[in-house]
């Protein structure tokens, strides 16, 4: 049974018999009311729908107990039994739980969840629903580009990979229904991230102690998508979706849909999109070699009872794109690449107890990964063959020794990583095994969150080179912990205060280990570094928000200190045998500082105005010297007009210039860019259309993200116009 | 309706397909050898006409307009500058880059392309450079840096 809630209040009584029923229908996350919701008494066979304020009625209910039937395309559906009798009196109030689709646009000020870090977690590292589609881009990354605290790392529109607070590889781990997703992405700015975003319910950026639960650097972060490619919930009725995307800039199109339905008490899901871009326009040219073209889909069925639910799914995700030419060393014509990632998962929860707050929850995950690196002729330069299993068991505990809730759990990862063609890296076999917990506790006004982490790595190389030119290619194994806190405290019922305290750990990679050799399509010959020891570090962040009826802002403040900081360095010095630089991985002790801040205030009716803003500091601790590849300050402001289903948007996109680098690091400079959106939802017959239509740039102006590898030789897009539409079914049940 | 008999089973049999899931695992190429060079020289029956070691030369090929040179051997030097002679792997062949192609070109004997000896043919007065590769596959494996070529 979904949680839906109901609640009583006076009632009226038209007859001894009989009786009318009042009440309202509002968003379970929101408290927002719901239009259009229809409603049924099945064994009176009567119906009718929610008004615009949410408020329904029937007429001449009999005594008695019934069932209500709740349904609306963008809200699971669900029934609540009723009994009514002449001397009970109510009204009632129905909470129904949003699909992640939404109508109108998220009032920030509005939200409404169960503890004070998911209202905090909510409000400002969620992304879903219809800002989701105004903010969709060709790759995952380009959809969170605007998002606080997040930056860019690319080689061109296609390996684009998120970068949070100055961290980024290994330090953000991408995740797809919490679980990890095994390709190449975090190894190098020329591997792009297998997620497709079109086909995605909603993005998370998970900070803080639970995120230990799946990876130990606490100090970076999760990138989380949701898309339930195993059903949890019954389905009722055929559901799904179908959508069309437009850009101008690479003229790229997607295709993109999904279905969901029961099947003799079998949930069963799918989703396929298809999408293709050229070469990408800026205002001073054409970025050649920055093509791609993407297919994914996924099947997935799931048994789901009272008690839990048990499911499995295929996922398959298919790139080819090029990287673009010119650089010092590389072809004159770039490099295409083509990849492959096939996951089969199984997953399932389990209820334990009747409270239904003590539960198991499992998965296991099967992931196949291929990925070569192609020279103009067709010829294979580099080949990587990933295989990893992945899998974890968690038992969520209601109270227990003060805490309110928490999870206990463990998770292991086997990896089988093989290199072909021309790369040096020897393969590697990798096992990874984890214990963890994690406590929450609330009270009246303050929560408080802590979790533990150890891990135990062992990575062994195929041989083993005491004598290589990189140093001593042996066994290595690494035991690791972490250990994060954090409470948040209700000043107010308007104003909250909060801090986090964290220790972090990271082991090294396969590649900033064994590395020995020429890297094409990064422009670099990587040199490992067999003697690494594991990064760790210590986090700090303060935080305020603050909630009014039509102002809300979060301000933090944080400080990060890594020892063994694993970074390439561009020595200065090339190869000789190619003319590629030659890039060193070496620890460091560095240092990260900033502040983020979110401001939103609707200074007249459906009008508001919101500025967010991120600065990252970061500096190797010994010299004072700027780390490399650290974004500068950068920023959004905008103007916004929601009346019905229309909504305006004006906005700047800002960023400050980056003098601070590294040595053989270019700045970058400044620049503002100005864009215009609108989106329109329209509900006809059950059916929800959304339409989003976007110009970014509209002034076409030159502009470069200080994390692009190719901003030597292009700046980013020019003037692009992008269309979204998608359309949100239910069908019967 | 499903016992939990049945879900158990239902489960063994998801975690056999888990395990056993054939996804074709293609076979990545071996690691391969590499030549590895840093350095050539050229000789021209036996006497050396130019060196060039880490992309730095002090030496310049000579031709005369509207001629061919002698024909000139290559031979490749390690990071010790010792001749290591020429890569012999599978796939790899000597390429060349001319800077202005009016003022010089390559020459190679008819059935000879890709071997390690070549001619100069001077076409008019100037100066331009010659880069010289290991190709792979067509791809570059070696790159000498630029010599000097004056034609007279």
């Amino acid at each position: 049974m979904l949680p839906i809630f109901f609640s009583f209040t006076s009632l009226f009584a038209q007859s001894q018999n009989t009786c009318g029923i009042n009440g309202v229908v509002l968003n379970g996350e929101t408290n927002v009311p719901v239009p259009e919701v229809e409603l049924s008494i099945p064994d009176l066979n009567f119906f009718t729908t929610s008004d615009s304020s949410g408020s329904f009625h029937f007429h001449n209910v009999t005594e008695g107990e019934h069932e209500v039937k709740i349904s609306h395309v963008a809200f699971y559906k669900n029934s609540v039994k009723i009994k009514l009798s002449p001397e009970s009196r109510k009204d009632f109030v129905f909470y129904i739980i949003p699909k992640s689709i939404e109508i109108a646009p998220v009032v920030v000020t509005d939200v409404h969840t169960h503890s004070l870090f998911e209202q905090h977690a909510e409000i400002k590292n969620v992304l879903k629903g219809k800002e989701l589609e105004r903010e969709m881009g060709i790759t995952l990354a380009n959809t969170l580009k605007n998002e606080t605290g997040i930056a860019v790392r690319s080689m061109g529109p296609a390996p684009a990979r998120p970068v949070l607070r100055g961290l980024g590889g290994d330090r953000v781990m991408i995740s797809e229904d919490n679980s990890k997703t095994a390709d190449l992405s975090a190894s190098s700015p020329d591997h792009a991230v297998t997620v497709e975003p079109f086909s995605i319910e909603k993005i998370e950026v998970l900070r803080g102690p639970k995120i230990l639960t799946q990876t130990s650097t606490t100090i970076g972060g999760i990138v989380n998508v949701v898309r339930h490619d195993i059903p949890i919930l019954k389905a009722e009725g055929i559901s799904g979706y179908a959508g069309v995307y437009g850009e101008t800039a690479n003229k790229g199109t997607l295709g993109s849909f999904s279905l969901e339905a029961p099947v003799y008490g079998i949930n069963l899901k799918g989703d396929f999109t298809r999408r293709n871009t050229s070469d990408m326009a800026t205002p001073v040219g054409t970025l050649k070699n920055s093509y791609s073209a993407n297919t994914s889909g996924a099947l997935g069925a799931s048994y789901v009872w009272n008690d839990g639910y048990l499911g499995a799914s295929y996922r398959e995700y298919d790139l080819g794109y090029g990287i673009p030419g010119g650089f010092v060393g590389a072809h004159p014509n770039g490099v295409d690449i083509k990849l492959e990632r096939k996951q089969v998962s199984v997953k399932g929860k389990l209820n334990y107890g009747s409270t239904g707050k003590e539960y198991f929850d499992f998965s296991m995950a099967r992931v196949y990964y291929y990925h070569e690196e192609l020279e103009k002729n067709l010829s294979i330069g580099s080949q990587f063959r990933i295989l990893n299993y992945l899998g974890y068991l968690n038992y969520y505990h209601k109270s227990y020794f003060g805490w309110d809730k928490g999870i206990s759990g463990i998770s292991g990862e086997m990896r089988d990583f093989e290199i072909g063609g021309r790369v040096f890296t020897p393969p590697t076999k990798s096992l990874r095994l984890a214990s963890y917990f994690y406590e929450h506790l609330s009270s009246d006004n303050y929560n408080l969150e802590f979790s533990a982490r150890y891990e135990f790595n062992k990575i062994t190389p195929r041989y083993e080179d005491p004598q290589s030119k990189i140093g001593n290619i042996r066994e290595r194994m690494f035991n690791t912990y972490s250990v994060s806190v954090s409470g948040i405290y209700e000043l107010s019922s308007v104003v909250s205060i909060g801090a986090n305290l964290s220790r972090s750990s990271r082991v090294p990679t396969i590649e900033e280990l064994f590395s020995g050799g020429p890297h094409l399509a990064a422009y670099s010959f990587e040199v490992g570094n067999p003697e690494l020891n594991a990064e760790s570090g210590y986090g700090a962040e303060i935080f305020v928000f603050h909630r009014y009826d039509k102002l809300y802002y979060n301000i933090s403040a944080f400080a990060n200190t890594l020892d063994n900081y694993i970074i390439p360095r561009n020595t200065g010095e090339l190869n000789y045998q190619i003319f590629l630089p030659i890039y060193a991985y070496s620890d460091v002790e560095a240092a990260f500082y900033g502040v983020e801040y979110q401001v939103e205030w609707e200074f007249l009716p459906g009008f508001r105005l919101a500025n967010t803003g991120a600065y990252t500091y970061g500096e190797f601790k010994e010299s004072g010297a700027p780390l490399p590849q650290i974004p500068p300050y950068k920023g959004k402001i905008e103007l916004s007009y929601t009346a019905a289903n229309l909504s305006l948007f004006v906005n700047t996109e800002y960023a400050a210039a980056q003098k601070r680098v590294d040595l053989f690091e270019v700045n970058t400079s400044g620049y503002a860019v100005l864009n215009v959106s609108t989106q329109y939802s329209l509900n006809a017959l059950g059916v929800i259309h959304n339409f989003s239509l976007n110009m970014d740039n509209v002034l076409n102006k030159e502009y470069r993200n200080h994390l692009s590898w190719v901003k030597s030789i292009m700046p980013e897009a020019g003037r692009n116009f992008r269309f979204t539409y998608k359309m949100y079914f239910n069908i019967g049940e | 309706m499903y016992s939990k008999k049945n879900l158990y089973i239902y489960f063994v049999v998801l975690s056999i397909i888990f395990l056993f899931s054939g996804c074709e695992d293609s076979q990545p190429l071996e690691p391969e050898d590499h030549f590895e060079a840093v350095g050539l020289r050229l000789y021209s029956s036996g006497i050396l006409e130019a060196e060039i070691f880490k992309g730095e030369t002090s030496d310049t090929l000579h031709v005369s307009a509207g001629s061919t040179g002698d024909g000139m051997e290559i031979t490749f030097l390690d990071e010790n500058k010792n001749e290591i002679g020429t890569p012999t792997e599978d796939g790899t062949y000597f390429d060349w880059e001319m800077g202005d192609t009016t003022i010089a070109v390559v020459w190679q004997h008819p059935g000879e392309e890709g071997g390690y000896e070549f001619h100069l043919t001077g076409k008019t007065p100037g100066t331009t450079t010659l880069q010289i590769f290991v190709m792979h596959h067509d791809h570059v494996d070696i790159k000498s840096g630029y010599i000097p070529v004056k034609v007279n």
